[in-house]
C-alpha cells in the first residue's frame, strides 16, 4: 500500500512480463490465481482476494486463492447483497464501510478497497484488497492502481474465455451440420450451447406456421410441462416478434416478471435468460420479383439461475448458434418437402384418370407444403377466360359457388390473365387491384398468394395453381417453397398432357358418332329394307358414306396423335397419281361433307366454287389420299368457325401461275385473331370457338405439313373477311423426284 | 311415355328416335342444351330425358367446365336433377361410360342409366327405355 504520493506508478510501470505470460494461461484458474498473487505483490497488501461468479448458484464464490483467510474459500457471496454495495456495477474501486462489511460476513474488512472485474458487459468477479491496518486509508494511486489490475485482468479472462468459447464453438457448429433430423439437431444445440454459455438449462421452440404459436420442441433438462407460447408472449415470443435478441440480466424484475415464463419449476429459479430468435435470411418472391427476407424459425432460449449469467459474448455465441442452425433447420424441412414431393411426383406418374391427378396435385402442395388454400384453374381458349376447377381450403358450399365466380376473362387484367400470358410465378399483394371481389368475398384477402402457371416444358398452358396461407404469421412465399411448387406443377402437367381429359373425350365422341351412325343404318336397312322407299335407303346410304369418310379422316388424325409431334411423325411414302383437283378431289369433298354441313345447321349451297377456274388447274401428281385430307380439313374449320347459317359461305377458286397452281379457299366465318397468323398452324394451337366441341388443334398443322411433303405449302392469306387459305402446289418442284418422298 | 331427347347430332339420332317413336313413345327432339333447358323449365311432364353427354356449352353453361364441350351433358343432368329428382334419364353418350359413372353414381340408381351409343343399336336402345320406364330392369340391375 502506497502513499498519496504514487503518481509513478503508472500503467507503464506495471511489470507487463507477468501479464504476458497469462496470455497463454491453460485455464481460467491460473489467469485468476496469478491476478490475485500479482495484487497482492504490486499493491503492497498482506491479503487480497478474488471473487467469482457462480453461474449456477446466483452469487460470487470467494476463490481459494490468494494470502490469508483461507477458510472462507468458497463462501457463496449472494449477487444480491454484492449489488446492493454497488460493487456490481461501479466504474471506481469501492471502500468497502463498516456496514457493509458486516453485510459481507466480514468476508472483507472494514476499509477494504473492491472493484470489479467486467468484461463483454458482464461483471464476472471482484477483486478485493484489505488494508494492512484498520486507519489506513487508498491514495488515488491505489485506486487507480486497482482499476488498472482488474481492467487487465477482465482483458485476460475476455481473451481467454473468447478463445476457449470459439474453440468449442467451432467444434458444436461442426456436430449440428451432420444432424439430419430436427431432434437430433436440438440435443446438439442444448448440449453444446449449455456448455458454451456456462448455463444450465435451454430449450428450443419451433414457429408453427400456421398459427403463429412457438412449439416445444426439445429442452435440457427435460420440462415437465412443455406449452406452446402464443404470438409475442414471453420474452421468447417477444424476441421472434422483434427479430432480436433478448439478454434479460434478471427476469423477476418489474418490467420482465410478468412476461417471463418458466419452465421447469423443479430447479431453481431462473433469473437471467437469453432469448435468441432463428431467422434465416431468404429469398422471397414479391410480386414479380425476388427478395431477401429474415425468415423464422423458432426461438432458442438458455437460461440462468443467476443475475446477469450471460454475457454479450455469450449473446454473440448464442447467436451464432442459433444463425448456424437456421439454415440446418431449414435443409431438415425442406428435405422433408422435397421427399413428400417426390412421392406426390411418383403418385401422378401413376395416375390414369384427370380427377385423380388433379386431387393427388392439390392435396399434395397442401400436404407437403403446408398451404392452407390451393386451387387449379384450366385455360379454355375456346371461351377465353380461365376458370377454376378445383379448389381446397373452403368448404363445400363455398367452393362450388367460388368455382362459379372465379372465371377471368383471358384479356382480362385479372392476375391469373397476367400468370397465363406471360408464363410468369407472381406473389401479388393482398391489396393488388388486379385481383377480383371474389378473393375479399371468401376472405382470400387475408392470405399472402403464390400463382404458378401450370404447363410441362414446350407444352401450351394448362392453367394455373394457386396456393397461399394467413400472411397474419407468414408475410411472405419463400422462394425454396416456390421451387418445390414449380415442380409439382410440372409433374402435374405432365400428367394433365398424358391424360388429356378431354382428348380421351373428344377421340371417343369423334370415332364412335360416325360409327354409332353407320351400324345403325346398316341395322336399319338390313332389317327393314322392304318396307323402305328407295329415297330412304339411297339416304342412308348417302349417310354411311358421310360418316365412313369422316371415321376414315379422323383415323388418319388420331395415327398422328398417336405418333407424337406432327413435325416428327415418320413421313409415309408419297402415292403419286395425275390428278384433277377440282374434278377428283374439291368436287367429291363437298359432297361428302353435305351432311356434316347440314348436322350444324348451316346450307350446302352455300358452298361454292367459281367455275371459271375449274380448267385452270392442269392435272398434277399427288397423293390423292393426302391432299383430300387437306381439303377435309379446311372444310372442317369453315364448318366449325362460321359465325352464324346466315353469314355462312365458302368459296373456292383457283390461280394457274408460271411456277406453281394456287387453290384458294376462302370462308367468311369468325376470322383469325390478330396476331395469330402463324399460331394456328402450331400444334395444338386452338382458336376460340363459337359453338361446338373443341378439336384436336391437329387440322392445320397435319394439313400444312401434307402440303409440304409435296413441297408445297399451305399459307394464310388473309385472316378474316374472308379468310383466306392458299394451298401452294409447285409445277416443277418434283421433276427430278418422281419417286415417292420418303424423308 | 313422353321423351325429350337432348342431342346435338340430329342426323346420326334419327334411327334411334324412330325406333322410340315406333315403340308409341311421344318424342320430343332438341339439339341444345339451351333449348333443353327451356323446353324442361315450360314443361314438367316428361317421364323421362335421353341425354347425350357431349354438345357445345350453349349459353347455358359457357362458363361452366365442360370439357371442352364433350362433358356439357354433365351439369345439364345436374339442372335437371336438381327440378325432378325422380325423373328418370338417360345418358346416351359416345364417352366411355366409366369416365362419367362417378357423376351419377352418387344419385338414387333407379332413376338413370348409362348408355354407349355405340353398343345399343336404335331397337335395342328403345327395348333398353321401355324396360327402364316399367322398371322391369330394376330387378336386374338393383
Amino acid at each position: 500500500m502506497k502513499d498519496d504520493d504514487s503518481d509513478s506508478i503508472a500503467p507503464s510501470n506495471l511489470p507487463i512480463d507477468s501479464f504476458l505470460s497469462m496470455i497463454s494461461a491453460e485455464s481460467i484458474e491460473v489467469i485468476l490465481k496469478e491476478l490475485v498473487a500479482r495484487t497482492t505483490e504490486w499493491m503492497h497488501v498482506s491479503h487480497a482476494a478474488l471473487w467469482w461468479l457462480d453461474l449456477n448458484h446466483n452469487g460470487f464464490r470467494v476463490l481459494p486463492v490468494g494470502k490469508g483467510k483461507r477458510n472462507l474459500s468458497n463462501t457463496l457471496i449472494p449477487y444480491e447483497t454484492v449489488d446492493d454495495l454497488g460493487l456490481v456495477y461501479a466504474e471506481e474501486p469501492v471502500e468497502i464501510s463498516e456496514q457493509a462489511s458486516h453485510k459481507l460476513d466480514s468476508l472483507a474488512p472494514a476499509g477494504s478497497l473492491a472493484t470489479r472485474i467486467n468484461y463483454y458487459e458482464r461483471t464476472s468477479g471482484i477483486l478485493v484488497v484489505s488494508p494492512e491496518q484498520h486507519s489506513d486509508s487508498w491514495s488515488d494511486s491505489d485506486r487507480d492502481l486497482l482499476k488498472l489490475i482488474a481492467r487487465t485482468g477482465a482483458e485476460l479472462c475476455a481473451r481467454f474465455e473468447k478463445r476457449e468459447k470459439l474453440e468449442h464453438l467451432v467444434h458444436s457448429l461442426q456436430a449440428m451440420a451432420e444432424k439430419t433430423a430436427g431432434y437430433d439437431l436440438y440435443d446438439v444445440v442444448l448440449r453444446e450451447g449449455k456448455a458454451i454459455l456456462n448455463c444450465d438449462r435451454g430449450v428450443v421452440r419451433s414457429l408453427n406456421l400456421q398459427n403463429g404459436h412457438l412449439t416445444f420442441e426439445a429442452s435440457s433438462p427435460r420440462a415437465p410441462e412443455a406449452f406452446q407460447i402464443r404470438p409475442g408472449a414471453g420474452i421468447t415470443g417477444l424476441a421472434l416478434q422483434e427479430r432480436r435478441t433478448y439478454r434479460i440480466p434478471d427476469v423477476t424484475t418489474k418490467v420482465w416478471l410478468n412476461r417471463y415464463l418458466g419452465l421447469w419449476p423443479g430447479l431453481a429459479p431462473t433469473r437471467s435468460e437469453l432469448a435468441l430468435p432463428i431467422l434465416l435470411r431468404s429469398r422471397v418472391r414479391v410480386k414479380t420479383s425476388d427478395e431477401y427476407v429474415h425468415k423464422p424459425f423458432g426461438v432458442l432460449n438458455f437460461e440462468s439461475p443467476t443475475i446477469a449469467a450471460f454475457s454479450s459474448w455469450d449473446q454473440y455465441c448464442g447467436e451464432i448458434i442459433a444463425q448456424r442452425i437456421a439454415p440446418i433447420m431449414e435443409r431438415i424441412e425442406y428435405d422433408s418437402k422435397l421427399g413428400k414431393v417426390r412421392r406426390a411426383s411418383q403418385s401422378l406418374a401413376t395416375k390414369r384418370d384427370w380427377d385423380s391427378i388433379v386431387d393427388t396435385l392439390l392435396n399434395a402442395i397442401r400436404d407437403a407444403l403446408g398451404y392452407e388454400f390451393v386451387s387449379l384453374s384450366t385455360v379454355d381458349q375456346d371461351a377465353g377466360v380461365i376458370r377454376c376447377v378445383r379448389v381446397l381450403g373452403l368448404n363445400d358450399a363455398d367452393a362450388a359457388e367460388f368455382k362459379r365466380l372465379a372465371v377471368h376473362e383471358l384479356n382480362s387484367d385479372h392476375v391469373q390473365a397476367d400468370v397465363v400470358r406471360h408464363r410468369r410465378t407472381e406473389v401479388p399483394d393482398p391489396n393488388d387491384p388486379r385481383l377480383s371481389e371474389i378473393s375479399n368475398r371468401f376472405g382470400l384477402d387475408k392470405l399472402i398468394r403464390v400463382f404458378v402457371p401450370v404447363a410441362a416444358p414446350q407444352t401450351e398452358i394448362i392453367g394455373t395453381i394457386t396456393a397461399g396461407y394467413e400472411r397474419e404469421y407468414r408475410e411472405h412465399i419463400y422462394w425454396r417453397d416456390v421451387q418445390l411448387l414449380r415442380i409439382l406443377a410440372v409433374f402435374g402437367a405432365n400428367a394433365m398432357v398424358l391424360w388429356q381429359r378431354e382428348d380421351i373425350d373428344r377421340v371417343s365422341h369423334e370415332m364412335n358418332a360416325p360409327l354409332t351412325a353407320v351400324r345403325a343404318n346398316l341395322d336399319n336397312l338390313r332389317r327393314r329394307h322392304r318396307e323402305l322407299s328407295k329415297e330412304d335407303i339411297d339416304r342412308d346410304l348417302e349417310d354411311m358414306e358421310t360418316d365412313t369418310n369422316l371415321l376414315y379422316f379422323q383415323v388418319e388424325q388420331l395415327e398422328y396423335r398417336l405418333g407424337g409431334p406432327v413435325a416428327e411423325a415418320p413421313k409415309q411414302p408419297l402415292h403419286l397419281e395425275s390428278v384433277l383437283l377440282f374434278g377428283d378431289i374439291i368436287f367429291k369433298t363437298i359432297n361428302q361433307l353435305k351432311m356434316s354441313v347440314r348436322d350444324q345447321h348451316l346450307d350446302p349451297k352455300k358452298i361454292t366454287y367459281v367455275e371459271a377456274d375449274i380448267h385452270k388447274i392442269p392435272k398434277m401428281k399427288l397423293d390423292k389420299s393426302k391432299i383430300s385430307q387437306v381439303i377435309f380439313n379446311l372444310f372442317m374449320n369453315a364448318v366449325k368457325y362460321a359465325e352464324s347459317p346466315d353469314t355462312f359461305k365458302i368459296v373456292i377458286s383457283a390461280e394457274d401461275q408460271p411456277d406453281r397452281s394456287v387453290i384458294k379457299f376462302c370462308d367468311w366465318g369468325i376470322g383469325i385473331p390478330e396476331g395469330l397468323e402463324e399460331k394456328i398452324f402450331e400444334e395444338r394451337f386452338r382458336a376460340p370457338l363459337v359453338r361446338g366441341i373443341k378439336g384436336s388443334g391437329l387440322g392445320l398443322t397435319i394439313s400444312r405439313q401434307l402440303m409440304r411433303e409435296h413441297r408445297g405449302d399451305l399459307v394464310l392469306h388473309q385472316r378474316k373477311d374472308p379468310t383466306e387459305f392458299h394451298l401452294v402446289f409447285p409445277k416443277h418442284s418434283r421433276r427430278h423426284h418422281e419417286n415417292p418422298v420418303h424423308r | 311415355m313422353k321423351i325429350l331427347f337432348i342431342d346435338d347430332d340430329q342426323r346420326r339420332m334419327k334411327p334411334y328416335v324412330d325406333e322410340l317413336v315406333r315403340n308409341r313413345h311421344e318424342v320430343v327432339f332438341v339439339d341444345n342444351v339451351d333449348q333443353a333447358l327451356a323446353m324442361f323449365r315450360s314443361r314438367n311432364d316428361f317421364d323421362l330425358v335421353v341425354l347425350d353427354i357431349s354438345m357445345d356449352a350453349g349459353t347455358a353453361y359457357r362458363f361452366e367446365d365442360t370439357g371442352g364441350g364433350t362433358r356439357t351433358g354433365l351439369p345439364l343432368y345436374d339442372t335437371i336433377r336438381a327440378g325432378r329428382r325422380d325423373l328418370r334419364i338417360v345418358a346416351l353418350t359416345n364417352v366411355p361410360i366409366l369416365r362419367i359413372a362417378a357423376h351419377f353414381e352418387r344419385d338414387d340408381d333407379r332413376f338413370w342409366r348409362l348408355v354407349h351409343k355405340p353398343d345399343v343399336l336404335p331397337r335395342q336402345f328403345a327395348s333398353l327405355v321401355g324396360e327402364f320406364l316399367t322398371g322391369k330392369d330394376g330387378e336386374e340391375t338393383s
